[in-house]
């Protein structure tokens, strides 16, 4: 069989899909995987042979500012809000909007070129991320059934949607303007949450264990050095370097400050770029330029991240209790689960901003994560919790059913 | 359960274990490859975790590493390095997968387990044309700049037929093909055998010569020696003919495709992850 494997151009999306893209190619099937040109480098470094998609929106420097800006300026949301969208005023609902509208432009741009790749590769089944809606659009004009795979709690409330729950109007128009009848659901939901951190669970969801893949990347020779202290790693992802350049450590510069107050060892975790541009890290902190998660945080005993689904799912995968400094509506949605299930501590950038004590705030938190037993307990019940739904592999049957295979 | 891999040679070495790795991970398992320094880039390439080894003792290094993450399993390939008794682990099991369908096998006195060979030769773009037929028999040649290629080369200049270099990934590039003109590797044999694409064999090495002689074995393959052809008057007529002879006469395709079909009989790698679990003593 022939599966087609699609995300827009953001690793974070393209990263989760790969374990199982994989798991159907050592099943002996045929796969490949398209994306957008911006994630080239990480598009061509996973194994899986690659389309590339040239078509992107064309944003100008002012609309992409408008749309960093956007999400940027948002105050913290209401606990929960992903459950309930009434808890949401005027604006908040506007902003949710705002960001569908953005996401169904750019699979508006990706659909032609993925249909022209589907109709000469002829793909049995096509497998989109949660956001990548011209998946759906291909698999609607090819006739095959398309599998939504979501990439963390974030998928829900569902971009597509307004809040009342009904497809927007823009959705619509990628099926009408194509002659197709619109697509509202796809065939099944692939969701590697696990069920205890979900916000939410369409019917026709097919369980799948979270196996991190973080891109491409060595171990660290150090990790089998024994070390002394306990280890707490920070990060603050792809995503947010990618939009705000040096700004985006900022909210962790504080934490750093903090932590290098404990008897610890620090291990930063981010791009070449953002550690190029840090200054003044705390003596003795260790630096791991895009080194995948997965390969370091079994060996560490707190991670403090930014709210990023993969970065949360790959630490609750290792067992390793969380601090989510989150500065972002959907980033909020999984460290409020994870707070949830006992797992981690959530504190908000807007927040902690302008507050004096914000730094004995984190240096507090990251104290509680590592001394008491009740989060590495929540962590590891987590981790037990993932470990027990069925691996990529398993699923491959159940997928290539639905392709009547 | 944990499973090192070493690569350790070249790129070559190392492919024909990605899918297994894979398969390995997909069913949630840990892998590690521990790489020298040339190799890194192609198991980064292939998405897998990897260990560098060998700046200065590659033995060192992995003992260290072992030492460190013990692993349950180590995996070797046929002709891979013996890495777990290159490290002093004689109590980790071993087990050699071979990946030939069984016309291609070669005779092996150790225990073995088939395995289906799943294409691998490294990750890149899919070219637009790769996935549709064209208006002529496309051939694919070994990109190789050296002696009996350029002689291929001029050789199907006045042949009716798209020629296309050969490059990763190759059984991408193969899924139209009419014929593949190559040294006989076994990588590219395996590949344009999964294909069910008949192969004009070149070869010059004795392991290009067995493996060669097997595939001729088929039906799905013609040879000419590199040696024979050098000495020869006319060997651009002579690789001509077998061109065209490989191209009009249908038992090459026909025998090409039983071939494939043996070989999707073959167990896939994910199904040979419980047989390692067993091996390393856990699970099944």
């Amino acid at each position: 069989m022939r599966v087609l494997f699609t995300s827009h151009g953001a690793a974070p999306h393209l990263f989760p899909m790969v374990p199982l893209a994989w798991a159907f190619r050592a099943a002996g099937h045929e796969v490949r995987i398209a994306s957008q040109s911006r994630i080239r480098d990480v598009l061509v470094r996973n194994g899986i042979p690659a389309f590339e998609i040239t078509g992107a929106p064309q944003w100008t420097e002012e609309q992409r500012r408008e749309t960093v800006d956007a999400i940027y300026r948002q105050g913290p949301w209401p606990p929960r809000w992903a459950t309930d969208l009434r808890l949401l005023n005027d604006d908040q609902r506007a902003y949710l909007e705002f960001i569908g509208r953005r996401l169904i432009a750019t699979a508006e741009a990706m659909a032609d070129e993925l249909i022209e790749v589907g109709l000469a590769w002829r793909p049995d089944l096509i497998v989109y991320d949660q956001i990548t809606f011209a998946g759906e659009v291909a698999a609607a004009r090819l006739g095959v059934p398309a599998v939504r795979h979501l990439c963390g709690t974030v998928a829900f409330p569902r971009a597509e949607f307004d809040t009342t729950g009904e497809p927007l109007a823009e959705y619509a128009e990628l099926f009408s303007s194509r002659g197709l009848p619109m697509v509202r659901d796809p065939q099944a939901f692939v969701d590697t949450t696990p069920p205890s951190m979900r916000v939410a669970t369409e019917p026709n969801t097919v369980d799948v264990r979270y196996v991190p893949y973080n891109g491409p990347g060595i171990v660290p020779a150090w990790l089998a050095e024994p070390a002394h202290r306990p280890r707490v790693c920070v990060t603050w992802g792809h995503t947010a370097a990618l939009a705000l350049g040096g700004e985006a450590s900022r909210p962790f510069l504080v934490a750093l400050e903090a932590i290098a107050e404990l008897d610890v060892e620090i291990v930063v975790v981010t791009t070449a770029a953002q550690i190029e541009q840090l200054t003044g890290l705390p003596p003795g902190t260790r630096t791991a330029a895009s080194a995948p998660l997965h390969l370091i945080l079994p060996y560490c005993d707190v991670l403090v991240q930014q709210g990023g689904d993969g970065t949360t799912l790959t630490a609750a995968a290792c067992g390793v209790p969380q601090l989510a400094i989150s500065r972002k509506p959907d980033a909020e949605v999984s460290p409020g689960q994870l707070v949830g299930v006992g797992a981690g501590i959530h504190l908000r950038y807007q927040e902690m901003r302008d507050d004096p004590d914000a730094k004995e705030i984190i240096r507090n938190a990251v104290e509680q994560l590592l001394v008491e037993p009740r989060y590495s307990d929540a962590a590891r019940r987590l981790r037990e919790e993932i470990e027990s739904q069925p691996a990529p592999a398993e699923v491959v049957p159940t997928l290539t059913a639905l392709a009547g295979q | 359960m944990r499973v090192l891999l070493a690569a350790l040679g070249v790129p070559q070495q190392l492919y024909p274990h990605v899918p297994l790795a894979w398969a390995l991970r997909a069913a949630g398992h840990e892998v590690r490859v521990a790489a020298t320094p040339a190799l890194i880039d192609s198991v980064t390439t292939a998405g897998l975790p990897c260990v560098a080894v060998g700046l200065e003792s590659v033995v060192d290094d992995l003992i260290a590493f072992v030492r460190w993450w013990r692993p349950d399993l180590v995996l070797r390939g046929i002709d891979g390095v013996v890495v777990a008794e290159a490290i002093g682990m004689p109590n980790v099991p071993t087990l050699t997968l071979d990946p030939s369908p069984p016309g291609l096998r070669l005779p092996v006195s150790r225990p073995y387990r088939e395995i289906r060979y799943v294409p691998y030769d490294g990750a890149g773009v899919a070219p637009d044309w790769a996935d549709r037929p064209g208006d002529r028999p496309r051939i694919c040649v070994t990109h190789d700049n050296g002696d009996p290629y350029r002689l291929v080369r001029s050789a199907l200049s006045d042949v009716d037929a798209e020629v296309v270099p050969a490059a990763a990934p190759l059984h991408v590039l193969l899924q139209h093909c009419s014929l593949i003109v190559h040294h006989g590797g076994e990588g590219t044999t395996l590949t344009a055998a999964v294909r069910g694409v008949p192969q004009l064999i070149i070869y010059d090495t004795p392991e290009e010569d067995q493996l060669s002689h097997r595939l001729v074995t088929t039906g799905a393959a013609m040879r000419l020696r590199a040696k024979g052809l050098a000495g020869e008057a006319d060997p651009a007529t002579t690789i001509r003919d077998a061109v065209d002879k490989l191209l009009a006469d249908s038992s090459y395709l026909d025998a090409a495709a039983r071939l494939a079909e043996q070989i999707k009989r073959q167990p896939a790698p994910a199904e040979l992850v419980p047989v390692l679990e067993a091996l390393a003593g856990l699970g099944g």
